[in-house]
């Protein structure tokens, strides 16, 4: 049989076609969700800048509360999104485009990379207005930050890769009635309700030693309390290095558990 | 005669394990010749589509190999798929494009350039009759239009073989008998095509050789001609059933 060899950079002409595939989708729907940004920005400075202090929340309690409540839960949040529109995608009981894309001549892994990658621009672009336009309009509350945009901005995008391997890993791992019935009340509620999103994490071992031992093993603790140790100094937040550790290691938990959900819905060649 | 194109080697699939087991292919094995149209007929659960599927590569075999030119497509798994074009039997459409960017993109995803790309589109758009709705979105298009441009998206590239798995489900008799013409229009160009179908109108009119699967495993595999003449019965529709009755006798 005669054929040329397909090489890496096959691969890579491959891999940036669905890119540019995914980038034209992006285009066409960017209007509409500028106009959801500019309303998630606005509720939330709203609700940080008005409501929550005439609730009695502390001035000093306002920047780590906004970057876990309204930022990174807002990152997990179109994390859900992503696994809600791969589930759809998985030819569970129908054909989809993704059964298509499985017959390009391309390996599996680089294909759900560009998924991955493609969720990691979206997410960005989504959510950076929110911490940016934040800190400006709630410039008071963030006016002892002590960290460096440059480390946020890095660390924001080891989250985003984490939030893609984690939510990616997600749609593959349960049966598809399971997830959309259950996935937020059985799993989801449970990741992010007991970790440092809400609270940081000192505050909770200074109230229950054992809930913030418990909630160390949660990694959207790690990927909340690192934003905030960018952002705002490591001070009162746990050390970058254990999150940074923490989150690769979750990373390539989430990789083995995508392998696996994989082979088990797809059954690929 | 010329080698098999494609060489399908004692396959077998199981889907699930333990007590929840179904064996879909029970160690098929049968030869595609170059540029002929070959039917794979059966009832339902006989283990067509999951034949197509194991030669379009979207599942492995359990057991067995399938040659492409004499190789195992597992070989040089890329290789093949730059010959093989797949028609699934539900649309799977890229939603968020036009009938012609599903096509162009189709074209770059086999590497092909922007110029080769848009030259192909057009003339496949031409010559499936799809000028009209280049610009439509394809959840817009008709039935039969989509099956179309599913057709015209798996010849983007040239393809050697063509899988079409139900090309006409569902579609409207005067339509049907247009993409019959097509599909021997296809033929007429050198392409091997594997035609997974129901109705056997279509497959006797469409196919130079038919194999009928039954249980999940090779009944027979005969020419058209080959059949009427053995059974003495002058549609293939009476000779399927004939056989069909004869193995539930059995």
């Amino acid at each position: 049989m005669q054929h040329m060899p397909h090489t890496w950079h096959d691969n890579m002409r491959i891999f940036l076609v669905l890119l540019q595939r995914d980038m034209k989708m992006l285009k066409n729907k960017l209007r509409s969700m500028l106009i959801d940004i500019f309303i998630t920005t606005t509720i939330e400075i709203l609700t940080f800048g008005s409501f929550f202090p005439l609730l009695g929340l502390p001035h000093e309690k306002i920047a780590p509360l906004y970057i876990g409540s309204a930022f990174a839960l807002l990152i997990f949040y179109q994390g859900y999104i992503f696994s809600m529109n791969l589930l759809d995608e998985i030819p569970h009981f129908r054909a989809t485009h993704m059964e298509y894309q499985l017959t390009l001549p391309l390996p599996k892994s680089w294909l759900f990379t560009e998924y991955i990658l493609y969720f990691i621009i979206e997410t960005f672009i989504i959510t950076i207005p929110v911490i940016l336009v934040g800190v400006w309009f709630l410039q008071s509350a963030f006016a002892t930050m002590q960290g460096h945009w440059l480390l946020f901005f890095f660390i924001d995008i080891v989250v985003l890769v984490f939030s893609g391997i984690f939510f990616f890993a997600l749609a593959f791992l349960f049966d598809y009635f399971w997830f959309r019935d259950n996935i937020w009340a059985r799993c989801l509620s449970w990741f992010f309700n007991l970790s440092a999103i809400f609270s940081t994490w000192y505050a909770i071992q200074a109230t229950s030693p054992f809930f913030a031992q418990l909630f160390l093993l949660n990694p959207f603790t790690h990927t909340t309390e690192i934003l905030r140790a960018a952002l705002l100094g490591q001070k009162g937040y746990l050390p970058i290095g254990w999150s940074l550790g923490a989150i690769l290691l979750y990373s390539i938990l989430g990789i083995i558990v995508a392998r696996h959900g994989i082979y088990k819905q797809l059954d690929p060649v | 005669m010329s080698p098999p194109i494609l060489q399908i080697k004692n396959v077998t699939k199981t889907y699930g394990s333990g007590k929840n087991a179904v064996q879909a292919l029970k160690g098929v094995s049968l030869s595609i010749q170059e540029g002929e149209i070959f039917g794979l007929l059966g009832e339902n659960g006989a283990g067509k589509t999951t034949l197509s599927s194991i030669l379009a590569t979207l599942h492995p075999a359990t057991s067995g190999d399938v040659l492409f030119h004499g190789e195992s497509i597992y070989k040089n798994l890329f290789s093949y798929r730059k010959a093989l074009g797949y028609c699934p039997q539900y649309q799977n459409l890229d939603p968020f494009l036009t009938v012609k960017e599903n096509l162009l993109f189709a074209g770059r995803y086999f590497l092909m350039s922007e110029s080769a790309c848009e030259t192909r589109a057009n003339e496949l758009i031409h010559k499936l009759e799809l000028t009209r709705y280049v610009d439509f979105d394809v959840h817009a298009l008709s039935g039969g239009n989509k099956q179309r441009v599913l057709i015209a998206r798996a010849l983007m590239h040239k393809p050697s073989i063509i899988i079409l798995d139900e090309p006409t489900v569902g579609l409207d008799p005067d339509i049907r008998k247009k993409l019959w013409q097509q599909i021997i229009d296809l033929k007429k160009m050198g392409i091997t095509i594997i035609l997974t179908t129901h109705y056997l109108d279509e497959a006797e009119f469409l196919s130079d050789r038919v194999c009928i699967l039954h249980h999940s495993n090779v009944l027979l595999t005969a020419s058209i001609t080959e059949l009427k003449e053995k059974h003495h019965m002058n549609k293939l529709e009476d000779i399927f059933l004939h056989l069909m009755k004869e193995q539930r006798q059995d």
